[in-house]
């Protein structure tokens, strides 16, 4: 069996619930060739069967979930896929959602990870972050490599996504934020003008200005309360996330502070 | 540099459904079916992460308190209710030490979508223990997350759009199927206002299909075509950014104020428009298939 396939199927199976025939699809790969490692994977004891039902007509799905031993496979084969990757000249950190879980932001997904260069990384989908200085001063981890805590926020700023933007607003507070390397990181990724907003927005002082030129936060525009776009106004930030919703983040993480 | 004080771990759609076969079905009475909405039924089709509270609707005040109670007795508490809908029961349950660690309720809609037969007909039911996991299809998640106009439910039909497109004719049966519910309500007494319920549905979901953007909306024509079209049959005075930006900015929207008085014609043009409507598939909508679409549940 392919290492490359076994784990793809495993992960598929583990980062959501998939009928064979969703698998099939998923994977790219043959019908003839997931039907037999997911069978192989059977034997090992890595994945078991769920007859499931459907409301209305047509033959009941099976649905392949991994069992313990499958996740704890998957989980030590995860850690030897991202060693694996980091040996290659290549800067490597574990991605948003691996990173925010480890400070304080858990969302319910599929690891990534952050490289200063498309590269092929296995089961991992990749964000490409090609500035240097997001890549200094990373913990290192027992399950690896993960972005400073001002780092991570100052690429959430400008990640474009809004549940990584509402993460930044809360990890803003995080009693554990070194401002002055913040402000250094967000001048370096240029991303400064949305970090000032979020802090302004969350209530934290950074205690530095706006400054030329205008920056983007998100990729649609959505309307915003007039106050936070006032704010974003002054912090010349266009397409600005809402108040509203860092305050349902703010509900569902707590605040930092 | 200080290191977190603890590591925390990723949740995987995996732990959710090792939490529930494990820890809540043996909690629970009898059988109970929960459907899985939101971010959390984009985490089971394995089209997108989510945040970490998990969405579950109810079709029965039984199923309801039955899982509420499960939870109780595993240490979750009641957090403070903050979105007030009167005709939608939603608690938000807590507990710190749990794998899922917030989950939110709400019975018998979530924002108002029915959980009809035709909502239900793709869904796949997971057994459990004794909870039965329903996880709508994609089409039926995507018509969904047309509701709320947040800046991440904007995002997550971006995504589906990018990953896994959703099929036009099924989401606009979809949309017609709910549509149909609210008018047949509105001949007969209810609680709530079936009106406005319509108005909700239609102006969210032209709404939804405005801020998806141009580019976008030319991956799905048909979707886009039919809300505008849905929307305009409406004939409100206010164009519809001027809707977004009240259904985006006021906590609970007065559709008194943004009808001004046009309330009764409207009503009446609506419960005579199902018979003469054409269907998404172009087809006729004749009376004994609302009377069917009625009938469900």
């Amino acid at each position: 069996m392919k290492h490359e396939i076994t784990l793809g199927l495993l992960s598929t199976a583990t980062y959501g619930t998939h009928t064979t025939t969703e698998l099939v699809r998923a994977s790219g790969h043959s019908p003839t060739t997931v039907v037999r490692y997911l069978n192989e994977l059977e034997d090992r004891g890595w994945m078991q069967r769920l007859p499931a039902e459907r409301p209305g007509v047509g033959r009941p799905p099976i649905l392949r979930l991994p069992t313990d031993a499958g996740l704890a496979y998957l989980r030590e084969a995860e850690l030897g896929w991202f060693r694996k990757v980091s040996g290659n000249g290549v800067r490597i950190l574990w991605g948003p959602v691996r990173a925010l879980a480890f400070w304080g932001v858990p969302f319910v997904g599929r690891p990534d990870i952050f490289a200063d260069r498309p590269i092929e990384a296995g089961p991992f989908p990749v964000v490409v972050e090609r500035s240097p200085v997001f890549y200094e001063d990373a913990l290192e981890a027992e399950d690896g490599r993960f972005p400073a805590l001002e780092s991570l926020v100052a690429w959430a700023a400008k990640s474009g996504d809004p549940r990584h933007v509402g993460a930044a607003a809360i990890l803003l507070r995080d009693p554990r934020l070194r401002v002055r390397r913040l402000v250094e990181r967000s001048e370096r990724m240029r991303t400064r003008n949305r970090v000032g907003f979020l802090a302004a927005l969350s209530g934290r002082s950074l205690d530095f200005e706006p400054s030329p030129p205008n920056e983007r936060m998100l990729d649609t525009t959505v309307p915003v309360e007039p106050e936070t776009e006032a704010l974003a106004g002054r912090w010349r930030v266009k397409n600005p996330i809402s108040a509203t919703l860092v305050k349902d983040m703010e509900r569902l993480y707590g605040r930092s502070s | 540099m200080a290191a977190p004080p603890e590591h925390l771990r990723t949740r995987t759609a995996a732990d959710l459904i090792r939490w529930l076969e494990r820890e809540v079905g043996p909690r629970l009475r009898k059988e109970t079916e929960a459907i899985a909405h939101g971010g959390t039924a984009l985490t089971l089709l394995g089209i997108k992460d989510s945040t970490k509270d998990v969405d579950l609707a109810f079709r029965s005040r039984e199923a309801f308190d039955g899982f509420a109670s499960a939870l109780g007795s595993l240490g979750f508490t009641r957090a403070a209710d903050f979105r007030a809908n009167p005709r939608e029961v939603f608690h938000r349950l807590q507990n710190p030490a749990s794998i899922v660690d917030v989950v939110d309720l709400r019975f018998p809609t979530w924002n108002n979508w029915r959980l009809s037969k035709a909502v239900l007909r793709k869904a796949v039911i997971l057994p459990l223990s004794r909870v039965r996991l329903v996880r709508p299809d994609r089409d039926a998640v995507f018509l969904f997350k047309t509701y709320p106009l947040r800046e991440t439910d904007i995002g997550d039909l971006r995504t589906i759009l990018a990953v896994d497109p959703p099929d036009e004719s099924r989401v606009l049966e979809l949309f017609e199927d709910q549509d149909a519910i609210h008018r047949s309500e509105l001949s007969v007494e209810t609680a709530h206002e079936p009106l406005f319920n319509i108005l909700e549905l239609r102006v969210r979901f032209a709404a939804s299909l405005h801020l998806l953007g141009p580019s976008r909306r030319r991956k799905i024509p048909r979707i886009a075509r039919h809300a505008r079209q849905r929307l305009a049959d409406l004939q409100l005075r206010h164009s519809l950014p001027e809707l977004i930006r009240i259904l985006r900015t006021a906590d609970l929207v007065s559709w008194d104020e943004v009808l001004s008085g046009d309330i009764e014609p409207l009503r009446a043009r609506l419960a005579k428009e199902p018979a003469r409507r054409a269907g998404p598939e172009g087809r006729q909508t004749d009376g004994r298939e609302l009377r069917r679409r009625r009938s469900s549940p």
